[in-house]
C-alpha cells in the first residue's frame, strides 16, 4: 500500500508503512511496571531459594544440577533486563540551536550557523538506492539557516555511484583501500570535512525531513556527544490477513468468518514480519530505557554525533594505546638490558615510533565499531560525555528479508559484541559508572544466553524420553513455589513492555541459538569476526540447511512427546501426570519458538500482500 | 500508540498466562483427586495384612467414623489417635495421614473438643503431626 493512502482499522502499521509511535507510558503505568517487576524479583528469587535449598534431583544430579544453574543464569539476566527498562526518565529535548555557541560551553565557540556533514555509507548498494535516501536529506529542514553538507561515502570506488552524487550535487568521498570497512570509510571521511556535527547514515537510509530540527536542540547540553535515533524497517512484510487467508480456501463464507473473528481478537496476520526485524522493542524500550543511566549506546545510521567529543576520544584512546604500548616495551627492554631507568631521549624515540604505528581513528576499527566507540566515549569520565536515545522514529531502512541476510546481519552482531567483552571488556574498564557497566553488562549477558537457553530445549525432552524428573518431585509445592514467580514475570512484562509484541522478540531470542552460540564459539576460540555487508536484495530460496538444529530439535520435541504420552497411558514409572503437563506444556511452548524461524527459512512473500510493501523501494525509485 | 494496539500486541501473552492459569489449575485438581484415590486405597489397605495391630485399628477407627464431625467423642478421640499410631510406623504415607488428621481436628466441634478425652487425642496429634 502506497504511503500515504489512508490506512483501514483492520490494517497493521506494517500494511500502511507507519512507524511504531513511542509507547509513552504514564507516571501509574511506570509504577504499576515497578511494583509488579519487583514482586515477580522477590518471588522469583524465592523460588530460586526453595530450588537450591529443596528440589534438587540429587539421585539425577547430572540433569537437576545444570538445570537450576541454567535457571539462576536465566534469573539473573532477568534482573538486569528489569533495572535496564526500570524507568523511562530522557533528557528533555530542546529547540533547535541557531548558532555554534549555543551547542558549547566554551568560550571561544563562533556565533555562525551550525556545519552539519551527512555521511552515507556504501560499499556495494545499488546506487538508485542511495539516490533516494540523499534526496530526502537534501529535503531536510531545519528553523535557523545552516550549513549542510552531504557526502557520498562509496569504499567500492563505483563510477555509477560518483555520477548519481554528481547529479544530486552532493559530495562523493572515496578511497585507495578498504582499511576498516565502515570504521575506516567514516575515519577517512571525518578527516576530509569539518563540520560541527556528524550524522551518520547507510545507504539505505531515508531521512524524515525533521531529522535534524528534532535532534540537534539535544546538543544545547555540551556534554551530549550523540543523539541516537530509532531505526525503522519500513519493508517488513504485514502478512496475510486471517479473513484473505480464510477466503482464499473457503471463499465468501471464509472471508466473513475471519473478519468476524478479527473483530473480535484484532488482526491476525499469517506470515507478518516473518525475520522478526521490527527492532521497536529494541528502540523504544531497552535503548530508550537506558537513558536515565545515560547508557544508550549508538548503532550507527541514524545518528548524529558531536565532531568534536568524536576527535578528542580518538586522541584520548590514541594516546592512551601509545602510553600502554610504550610502557610494556620499557618494562620488555628493562629486563633485556638489566637498566632500570631508559634514557630518556631513548624512550622519546620509542614512543614517538608507536605514534606512527597506531592508527589515529575516531572510530574504533571494529565489526561492531559503533558500539566500540560508544563504550570509548562513556567512559571518558574527565569529560563526562553524554548519549541519548531519541524516543520517535525519524528515518527508515530496510530490512533483510531473507534468512541468509538475517543470519549475517545477527552474526555480525552477536559477534562483534562478543569479541568486544573478550577482548576489551567494557565491566572492567575504567571510567564508566556503574549503571552503566550494568546497561553495557546486559548487552554482553544478553549473547550469553544460548548456554542456557539450550538446557531449557533439551530438559522436557529428557524427561518425556526418561521419566527422570529435574526437580525432587512436581508436587504442589513446586506449583505453589513457580506459579507466582511465573505469573507475575508475564504480567510484569506485559505492562512494562506494553505496546510491543514481547512473545514474538522472546520466541527469537530462544530460536537463534544456534546462531549465538556459533558467534560465542567463534569469540573463544579467537576468530575474527569478519565484517561482511548485510545484502539489500533479498535472495530467494529456502534455508533449511541454516536451521538444521532448530529442526532437529523439533522432530525430538515431537518424538519425545509422543512417547512421553505412551509411557503415562501404560502407567510407566516417573511418569505422573502433572509431571506429563508441565512437560508437555514447556515442550509445546519450545516448539512454537523454534517454529518461528522454520517458519522463515521456508517463507515466500505473498503476492499480494506483502511484494507491494517489500518493493516500495523500488516502485520509488522509478 | 492507538488504545487496541496495546491489546493486540499483549495477545500472546495474555494467552500464556490463561494457558499457564488452566494447566496450574488442572495439576491442582489432579493432585486433590490423587489424594483422594489415595485415601480409598488405604481402606483396603495391603498394609493391613502386614502390621495387622495398628493398620487394623486404623481400619476399624475410621469404620466406626465415617462422619468425624458428628461422631461420638471417644470414636473422635480413637480416631486422632489411631491415625497418631499409623504416623509412627516406618513406612507410613505421614503426609497423608497428617491431612486427615487434620481435616478430623477441623470437623470436630466446640462442645466435643471440650472433652478432656478429645483433648489428649488432638494434643496428641498435633505433637506427632507437628501442626
Amino acid at each position: 500500500m502506497p504511503r500515504d493512502q489512508t490506512c483501514r482499522p483492520s490494517d497493521t502499521r506494517f500494511d500502511c508503512q507507519t512507524p511504531w509511535s513511542h509507547a509513552a507510558h504514564g507516571p501509574v503505568h511506570i509504577f504499576a511496571w515497578q511494583f509488579l517487576a519487583t514482586a515477580s524479583l522477590i518471588f522469583g528469587f524465592w523460588y530460586l531459594w526453595w530450588r537450591w535449598a529443596y528440589s534438587i534431583n540429587w539421585d539425577a544430579a547430572w540433569f537437576s544440577l545444570p538445570l537450576i544453574m541454567a535457571e539462576t543464569a536465566a534469573f539473573f539476566g532477568l534482573v538486569l533486563f528489569t533495572i535496564n527498562l526500570w524507568s523511562p526518565r530522557s533528557p528533555k529535548r530542546q529547540p533547535a540551536p541557531a548558532l555554534v555557541s549555543e551547542t558549547s560551553d566554551s568560550s571561544a565557540a563562533p556565533d555562525r550557523p551550525l556545519i552539519v556533514d551527512v555521511f552515507f555509507a556504501t560499499y556495494d548498494e545499488n546506487p538508485e538506492l542511495v539516490r533516494l535516501g540523499l534526496r530526502d536529506a537534501q529535503r531536510m529542514q531545519y528553523p535557523h539557516p545552516i550549513d549542510l553538507r552531504i557526502h557520498v561515502l562509496d569504499d567500492g570506488r563505483r563510477p555509477a555511484m560518483a555520477a548519481v552524487a554528481a547529479e544530486l550535487n552532493v559530495n562523493y568521498i572515496t578511497r585507495d583501500d578498504n582499511v576498516g570497512y565502515k570504521a575506516g570509510n567514516l575515519r577517512n571521511a571525518m578527516d576530509r570535512t569539518v563540520g560541527d556535527f556528524v550524522v551518520i547514515f547507510d545507504a539505505d537510509t531515508r531521512p524524515f525531513p525533521t531529522f535534524l530540527t528534532d535532534t540537534l536542540g539535544y546538543f544545547r547540553d555540551p556534554k551530549v556527544a550523540w543523539v541516537q535515533t530509532p531505526q525503522w524497517f519500513w519493508d517488513i512484510p504485514p502478512g496475510v490477513p486471517l479473513h484473505a487467508a480464510w477466503q482464499r480456501r473457503l471463499g465468501r463464507f471464509g472471508g466473513w468468518l475471519g473478519r468476524k473473528v478479527e473483530a473480535v481478537i484484532g488482526p491476525v496476520r499469517f506470515g507478518e514480519d516473518p525475520f522478526g526485524n521490527d527492532p521497536q522493542m529494541f528502540y523504544d524500550f531497552i535503548q530508550h530505557r537506558r537513558n536515565w543511566a545515560n547508557a544508550s549506546f549508538c548503532c550507527g545510521a541514524g545518528s548524529v554525533h558531536r565532531r568534536e567529543a568524536l576527535m578528542e576520544a580518538a586522541i584520548r584512546s590514541w594516546t592512551a594505546q601509545i602510553e600502554t604500548m610504550s610502557d610494556n616495551e620499557d618494562k620488555r627492554i628493562s629486563k633485556m638490558t638489566g637498566e632500570v631507568a631508559l634514557f630518556e631521549a631513548v624512550r622519546y624515540t620509542a614512543r614517538m615510533g608507536r605514534a606512527r604505528e597506531i592508527e589515529f581513528t575516531p572510530f574504533k576499527l571494529h565489526v561492531s565499531e559503533d558500539l566500540y566507540t560508544s563504550i570509548v566515549l562513556h567512559s571518558d569520565r574527565d569529560r563526562g560525555w553524554k548519549s541519548v536515545m531519541h524516543p520517535e522514529v525519524l528515518s527508515r531502512m530496510i530490512s533483510p528479508t531473507d534468512l541468509l541476510s538475517w543470519t549475517i546481519q545477527r552474526f555480525k552482531y552477536a559477534g562483534g559484541t562478543l569479541d568486544i567483552l573478550r577482548n576489551d571488556n567494557p565491566l572492567t574498564r575504567r571510567g564508566l559508572t556503574v549503571p552503566q557497566k550494568l546497561m553495557y553488562g546486559t548487552t554482553f549477558y544478553s549473547y550469553l544466553s544460548p548456554l542456557w537457553n539450550i538446557i531449557f530445549l533439551i530438559a522436557p525432552i529428557i524427561f518425556l524420553f526418561s521419566g527422570i524428573a529435574p526437580v525432587a518431585t512436581y508436587s504442589l509445592e513446586f506449583f505453589l513455589h513457580i506459579i507466582p514467580f511465573l505469573l507475575l514475570n508475564e504480567l510484569a512484562q506485559m505492562v512494562g513492555l506494553w505496546g510491543t509484541p514481547v512473545m514474538k522478540g522472546r520466541r527469537w531470542y530462544i530460536a537463534m541459538f544456534p546462531l549465538t552460540l556459533a558467534a560465542l564459539w567463534a569469540v573463544v576460540r579467537g576468530q575474527r569476526i569478519s565484517f561482511t555487508v548485510t545484502p539489500k536484495d533479498r535472495a530467494s530460496g529456502r534455508y533449511l540447511k541454516l536451521v538444521r538444529w532448530q529442526i532437529l530439535l523439533l522432530v525430538v520435541n515431537l518424538v519425545a512427546l509422543i512417547y512421553g504420552w505412551g509411557l503415562f497411558s501404560q502407567g510407566a514409572s516417573g511418569y505422573t501426570l502433572g509431571a506429563m503437563i508441565v512437560n508437555t506444556f514447556w515442550s509445546v511452548n519450545n516448539m512454537m519458538a523454534l517454529g518461528v524461524i522454520v517458519r522463515a527459512a521456508i517463507w515466500k512473500p505473498d503476492p499480494d500482500f506483502d511484494l507491494p510493501v517489500m518493493e516500495g523501494y523500488q516502485h520509488e525509485s522509478k | 500508540m492507538k488504545a487496541n494496539n496495546g491489546w493486540t500486541m499483549a495477545r500472546g501473552q495474555i494467552a500464556w498466562i490463561l494457558a499457564l492459569i488452566v494447566s496450574t489449575a488442572i495439576v491442582i485438581q489432579l493432585e486433590r483427586l490423587e489424594i483422594g484415590a489415595r485415601l480409598g486405597s488405604l481402606d483396603s489397605n495391603p498394609l493391613a495384612e502386614a502390621d495387622p495391630a495398628w493398620s487394623q485399628a486404623l481400619h476399624d477407627a475410621r469404620g466406626q467414623t465415617p462422619d468425624p464431625g458428628n461422631a461420638a467423642p471417644q470414636d473422635q478421640a480413637a480416631l486422632l489417635l489411631a491415625l497418631s499410631l499409623a504416623a509412627l510406623q516406618d513406612d507410613a504415607d505421614t503426609a497423608l495421614l497428617a491431612e486427615e488428621a487434620a481435616a478430623v481436628i477441623d470437623a470436630i466441634g466446640p462442645l466435643a473438643a471440650a472433652d478432656p478425652l478429645v483433648s489428649d487425642a488432638k494434643a496428641m496429634a498435633r505433637r506427632v503431626f507437628g501442626f
